[in-house]
Order: C-alpha cells, then structure tokens, then sequence
C-alpha cells in the first residue's frame, strides 16, 4: 500500500455543505484527517451537521444527496470523492447509518453480513471465514438463520456494523451506533469497534452522544454546534471545557461535570476525571469520610423518599393494576410472563430494562394496543381488553419515539384537534383544547404552519399537545430520549415534568440512566418479561447487582457516591455536588 | 405482520427449489389468470394457489388473514363490476333487476344480470389469486435469490436487484405502517366500521405519515445499499451458493410450463369463461 495511504485514510479539506433545499451551509470549514488505527470522535446537538460529514465520507454526498458542496474530500490519500461513485469509494470507506433497521434487507442474519462481500466479488471461502469470525464477534451465531428485523435493538446494531466489516474497509464511518442499546450493550459495542480500530489498523470517526463510555475510547475529539468546530483535542483537552459544553445541551460526564464546578467553587483540583475511578482518587483527599458516612438523606420533594424530580402530589388511588400479564406473541414469543405492577395516581415512573426486556409490551397493554395473552390490566378502573377505543385514548396518552409516526394531517391546528373530532366532540369545544394545548406547549404560532415543514423539536411538541389535547390521566412517553441529542430529551423530560406537576401520572420507558434519576420518583427494572426491580429512585440505584442483570448501570454521581462511602445514592450532579460541599475537610471550621 | 410478509426459509421443498421454477410457478398463475374469467376455475386456481403455500408450510389461516386487509378494494372492484359491467348480449342475458331503478333522478339506470354476478364474482377471485400467489412468492423467494433468478434469465442484473430490494422493502414498509396505525389508535382513530366510505377515509388518515416515513425509510436504505457496494461490479458479484437446476426442479419446471400453455389456451380458446358456471347454475 502507498505510504500516503497508511498515513491518511480519509481527509476533508475546508469542507462545507448546503443542501439543494436548505438556506445555510449545515458544516462549515470542516478540516479533518483520519489516520490509520486512530479513532476520532464527533459529538454535537441535533442539527450540528455530524450525519452530513458521515454522508460525506464515502460520497453519498455530494452523488445522492444533492446540494453545494465546497472543499474537498480525499479517500485513501488520492480518490476524489466527487470523482468515485458511492459504491467504490465505500469499499475504503464503510459507513454505518443511524437506525440499523432501514439498513437490514436480507432474508437472514447471513446473507445480510455477506451481502457487501459478495458485491465487492470478494473470494467464497473469504467471505465464508470472515462471515464465521464476525458471527462470533458479535455473538449472533445461534441468530445466524433469523430475519434480522427478529433481532433486538442491539443485535440488529451488531449486525449492521458486521455487514460493513464483512469486506473489510479501511475507513469506518459509524453515526450514533448504540442509540438503540441498552448502557451496558452501547459499551460492548463501543469497546469492540475501538479494539478492531487497533488491531486491524482501521481508522475511525464515531458520532456519538454517549461521551461516558467513549471518554478511554478515542485519540481526538471533536465538539460541534451548527456546524462549526467548537473544540477540538484529546478527550481531557475538550473535557477541560466541560461545563461550556454542558450548557450547549452536551451530554457530558457527570464525574467530570461535576469536579469542574468543585474546581470552579475553589477545590485545587490539579486536572478534571474522566471517569468514576479517577474521580474517586482526585476527590477523595479532600472529603471527610465520617461526616460522608453520617450525611442526612435530603428532604424528600413530594412526600416520598425519591429524589430530586420535581414537586407532584402522589395519591393513594391506584390508576394502573396489572395483575398476572402474561402476552405472547403471534409467532410464539413469550414477552411478558405472568407480571404485577400497581401505578398510583400522579406518580412518575421510569421503566427501564435491557432490549427485549419487554418494556414497550407492557406498556402498550396500558391503552389496549396489546390485549393480554393471559392476566389483567386495569387502567383508571377501565378494563384495557374490553374498553373502547375511545375510552381507552382518553385514559392513556401514548407518545411515540417519532413524532413523524403520529403526524398524519397538514396543518397544525387539524394535528391537535385529530383525536378530539375522533372522540365527536362538538366543534366549539375541539377549538377550545386545542388552543388551550397549543398555548401548554408554547406553539400557538404553528398553528396554520403545516407540520411536516416543521424542524424535528417543534415536531415533537405538536406530537405531545396533540395528545395532551386529550387530556388523558396517564401520559406514557416510549424511548423518549432514544435519537434525540441530550438537550432535547431534556426538553421532552421538563415538559413531562410541568404535566406531572399538573397533577398528571407519567410513565417513562427509556435506556438514559441519568434522566430516570434525575426526573422520576420510581424505578421499574424489567428483565425477561419480569420485573426484576420496583423501587423509589433512591433506593432503586443503590441495588447494583439488579441493574447489572439487566445490562443496566447507575448513572457516574450514583456510583461515586457509592465508592466514596455515602450512606445514600446521590441520583444528579448538583446533588453530589451540594453534598460533597457540605462533606469537604475543613467545613466544620467554616472554611 | 411485517415479518410475515417477507421471505422466511421453513425449509420446504418449495424453498430448495431454483428461484426461475417458482418465478415460473408465478408466472403460470398470472398469465393463465388474465385468459380466465370463470368463478369456479378461478376458485379452484386459487386453491392451489393455497395448496402450493401449504407445501411451503406457510399456514392457511395466514394466507386468509393477509387477504383480509385488501378486502374493502376486493368489495369496491366487485360492486364497480357489477355497477358497470353488462353482457355483451344484454337481450338474450338472465335479468334480476336494477340496482338503481328507472326513473330515479340524476342516476341513470343500471340493470342487474346473472352474467353481470357471476362475471364479477371472477374478476374479485381474479384479485384474489393476484395477491395471494404475489405473497406466497415474496414467502418463498429471498429478494437475493429473486436478483439472481432474473439475472440468469437475461433481464439486466440492475433491473434484477432493484426488484429483489422492492420486495425486501415490503415489511419495512408494512412495520411503518403498524406503527403508524399504533399511533393514530391511541388517538381514538378506528377503522373497524361497516360503511365502506368511512373505512376508505379512516386509512387515508394513516397514507400521509406511512408515506412520509416510508419515503424517509426508502432513502436512507437506498444509502445503505450503496454504502455495502450495491451495483459496484454486478457482473463479477459473488454467489455464495450458487443454484443448480435439479431433476425436481425440471420436472416441475414442465408442470408449470405445461399449465400455462394448457390454461393459456383453455382461457384464450374460450373455454374457461364465466358463461361455463352460468350454464352449471343452469342458465342456458
């Protein structure tokens, strides 16, 4: 191979593009060379301009995606990519796209990971070894026969990034490649493509929001907004910015947050953590363990013993009972089994569980979208097997992962009044909840816009006030946080925390540790149909061994705090942080 | 659902078969099919049609329940023919009455005829075969086997994968399309009335989100394809296990072959025409 090849697998020089319908160039001057061995991160919110430098990579743009595009992108140290059509330029250079379920095709797990092989006419018994050495890799062997679209979240990501490995490019181009993967399965993932980068020699930029487990990953970083670098270094150096990049809506390691504000409140912390380990020795000298071991739990908000979630009247009446589910599914799937859960009026619940746990199963029982194999679910004392339609759409407001999966009318106005003219009320009363659920969700200027115009957060507050319109008792929220950058997924959590506050009971499914602690009163682990674990937030995150048996793990501060020696889970940042100030040598002398 | 609309190796014999038989296999089917017009060899046409899916193990309830989504357009053709549909010999015809009678303002009156039932009770089963043998193809053929199958019978090898990804493109867009109905659900939407309009209404509602996510799911797997090589040098692609025409697969290979030549003459001769059931029913 050319000695330019080895040193530069892919480069972007002065990069910049504008889409043929767009205004503005999503990423600007972009400068970047990609070496062997070497993996670079990109993070950045939503509209940061990461998956158009993905596209870019391997030609989809500017071939498939039209638009202007300025600068110049070099494959292999000499292939143009204006001048190489996708499909060669991808042999170098393999991309894997966010949602791995529009990227598997094939029949079976086998012809999917082959199918790049054999296009690129790669030798039988080559693709036959490799196909053997992946399916190992990435433990689908015994899955090697299913329809990928079988496979959980996190296979279908194993397998989707196997198909790209499969004809072994040089360059690997992955754009957020756990965002459907449960904490512990993001890691193995993550670990795995880092070990290939240095033991194959493959150069690779990752697009990733989950910095926790990428911080010992990655040579370089890049921090992105709107599509220009804002900063860009080794892991510690970009970290050395992290509380600029916390109010950027980042999500940023909560260890490393959380010594930059000691730092900034005068602890003489000679460099920032990076992760749990190295936050326990840097802190540790300067923390009074027996005042640590003695700290009160901090008064509980809402007359519970549950965290720092925000204020919400708990009633005594149990609005959701399910008493012995069990569903299977038509193919004979087995995905709940014989499963009880009491929710109470005005609580905030998370439920949270490793892919394929049956989170959504059990939700979608919730408003007579499932029906029970066999048990009861009962729901603001409606039966959800018998109730009607319309009854059980007034009981239970389900917002979906994606709001383009709800929007189904034109204009905004005829969005939020869809359920209500279903439900036959009269006109008059149509306009008054639909405008009292446009001023809730600040978008009474939308009104007349049509929604399918609108950018992906206004989207989701139209999804959203489409249901509250409703007025439903209980709002379930599925995967909220899933492919949403950590600002937005914050933006939908406050928003269900202003309904909660109202007096609504919220349910939550989501793989985000830190919002389940930073937002909810309750914890539901599920595992196998089961659930493994129904406890306050509090008292959920202290119990580790049921989290790891569900590919779960307590958020950074939870952890911390746990090591440190704190008699109580610390659930977010400011709460570690208020109290290792309390804790800090010397502060009973008033220093 | 989605899953069960595309192709699953139960290994059957019907599975192990070269991809060209059960091309041909289709093939007989739709061709003869636009030569018949009689309700009772269509019927019997689209027993086998079943028959055939029972040999690949794919279950009779499943086939019957797939049908049902498209039965509101089964009853729109049906009723359409026997609204407009008359024998070509309306005065020698069997008359049962008007639909719309004479004398009703603006309408203009159409007259019902036994020809006018049975021939339209053909062209609904018609439909029918269409969709089932289409499914119970998609069921036994892998989009990959599908590309090769036209391939090796001459048609460009692009035109051959673009077809194979349409067809894998089926559960895709039927998993959109289960989500999109989830979410319009929980907003009280219903399908399930029994006047036909409201019913055709209903699922215009849920066509503008299908389509739009389908369109984005369609653009993002076309990305996807490219980016794993698709058309970079088809010609040279490699096959992994590659198909050889076997003694089963030539005899049925003349099977096939022989009932469409046989149910393409019988159809174009005349003789499996809808006037055959008129004459069983006992109108002469």
């Amino acid at each position: 191979m050319p000695v330019e090849e080895q040193a530069c697998a892919l480069a972007y020089e002065g990069f910049g593009f504008t889409y043929e319908q767009g205004e503005s160039e999503v990423v600007r001057d972009l400068s970047l060379q990609l070496s062997q061995g070497r993996v670079v991160l990109i993070t950045g919110p939503s509209g940061a301009g990461k998956t158009t430098i993905c596209r870019a990579a391997n030609g989809l743009i500017p071939h498939e995606f039209k638009g202007t595009m300025r600068g110049r992108i070099t494959v292999a140290g000499r292939y143009d990519s204006r001048r190489y059509s996708v499909s060669a330029l991808s042999k170098l250079v393999g991309l894997l796209q966010q949602d791995p379920d529009t990227q598997l095709f094939n029949p079976t797990v086998e012809d999917e990971i082959a199918f790049g092989a054999c296009n690129y006419g790669l030798p039988a018994e080559t693709i036959r070894q490799r196909l053997e050495q992946l399916l190992e890799l990435t433990r689908l062997s015994e899955h090697r026969r299913k329809n990928p679209h079988q496979l959980s979240g996190g296979q279908q990501q194993a397998c989707a990034l196997a198909a790209i490995l499969a004809f072994d490019p040089q360059t690997l181009i992955l754009d957020e490649p756990t965002s459907n993967i449960d904490p512990l399965g993001s890691q193995e993932v993550l670990t795995l493509v880092a070990r290939l980068a240095r033991e194959e020699g493959r150069a690779t930029l990752l697009i990733e929001h989950k910095l926790d487990e990428m911080v010992h990953l990655v040579d370089e970083m890049l921090v992105m907004d709107r599509g220009q670098v804002l900063h860009r270094g080794s892991v510690r150096e970009v970290l050395e910015h992290v509380e600029y990049i916390d109010s950027v809506g980042l999500s940023v390691p909560q260890v490393t947050l959380l010594a930059a504000r000691l730092r900034s409140a005068g602890w003489p912390l000679p460099r920032l953590p990076l992760d749990v380990t190295e936050a326990v020795t840097l802190l540790e000298p300067f923390i009074d363990r027996a005042a640590l071991a003695s700290l009160p739990v901090p008064a509980p908000s809402c007359g519970l013993d549950s965290g720092p979630h925000p204020a919400g009247g708990v009633g005594t009446e149990t609005i959701i009972e399910v008493s012995g589910l069990s569903h299977v599914y038509r193919d004979g799937t087995p995905a709940l089994r014989d499963l009880d859960l009491q929710i109470r009026r005005g609580e905030f619940v998370a439920i949270l569980g490793q892919n394929g746990s049956g989170k959504t199963t059990l939700v979608k029982h919730f408003n007579g979208l499932l029906k029970p194999t066999s048990g009861t679910v009962r729901v603001a004392g409606l039966d959800t097997a018998r109730a009607s339609i319309n009854e059980m759409a007034t009981t239970v407001g389900f917002i979906f992962q994606n709001p383009d999966t709800q929007i189904c009318k034109l204009k905004v106005y005829d969005e939020l009044a869809f359920g209500l003219r279903n439900l036959g009320l009269p006109e008059k009363q149509v306009r008054e909840r639909v405008q009292q659920a446009a001023e809730d969700l600040e978008i009474v200027h939308l009104l007349d816009k049509n929604p399918f115009l609108l950018s992906m957060g206004e989207k989701q507050r139209i999804a959203v006030a489409a249901v509250l319109a409703m007025q439903p008792s209980v709002l379930v929220l599925d995967e909220p946080t899933t492919g949403q950058d950590y600002k937005r997924a914050k933006e939908i959590m406050d928003l269900a925390v202003r309904l909660h506050a109202a007096g609504q009971t919220v349910v939550v499914i989501t793989h985000d540790m830190n919002l389940a602690a930073e937002y909810c009163q309750r914890v539901v682990v599920m595992a196998n149909g089961h659930v493994l674990l129904d406890a306050p937030t509090r008292q959920a995150f202290q119990a580790r061994e049921a989290l790891q048996a569900s590919s779960l793990r307590a958020p950074q501060v939870t952890q911390l705090g746990q090591q440190l020696g704190a008699p109580w889970a610390w659930l977010t940042v400011n709460e570690a942080l208020a109290a290792l100030w309390t804790v800090r040598k010397g502060a009973g002398d008033g220093a | 659902m989605a899953l069960e609309l595309s192709y699953q190796d139960r290994g059957s014999i019907i599975h192990r078969l070269d991809p060209r038989v059960k091309l041909l296999w289709w093939l007989s089917i739709n061709i003869t099919l636009t030569t018949w017009n009689d309700p009772l060899f269509l019927f019997l046409l689209l027993a086998s049609v079943f028959a055939y899916g029972r040999i690949a193990r794919i279950p009779v309830w499943q086939g019957v329940r797939q049908l049902l989504p498209i039965l509101p357009f089964v009853i729109f053709v049906l009723l359409a023919n026997i609204a407009f549909w008359r024998p070509a010999h309306p005065e020698t015809a069997h008359f049962i009455g008007y639909v719309i009678p004479r004398g009703t303002p603006v309408l203009p009156p159409v007259p019902l005829y036994w020809e006018t039932v049975v021939f339209s009770i053909g062209t609904m089963l018609r439909l029918l075969v269409l969709v089932e043998s289409t499914l119970v193809l998609i069921k036994t053929v892998s989009p990959a086997e599908m590309a090769l199958a036209v391939a090796r019978m001459g048609v460009p090898p692009e035109i051959g994968m673009a077809l194979s990804m349409t067809i894998a493109y089926i559960p895709v867009v039927v998993a959109q399309l289960v989500s999109v109905m989830e979410a319009q659900q929980s907003r009280a939407w219903k399908v399930k009335t029994s006047n036909p309009i409201a019913r055709f209404r209903a699922y215009t509602t849920i066509a503008i989100p299908t389509f739009f996510r389908s369109f984005q799911a369609a653009e993002a797997m076309a990305a996807a394809m490219l980016s794993r090589g698709f058309g970079y040098d088809i010609d040279h692609r490699t096959e992994l296990k590659p198909t050889r025409f076997s003694g089963q697969d030539w005899v049925l290979t003349a099977l096939f072959a022989a009932f469409l030549v046989g149910g393409f003459l019988l159809g174009f001769s005349g003789i499996v025409q809808y006037t055959l059931t008129m004459r069983l029913l006992g109108f002469h």
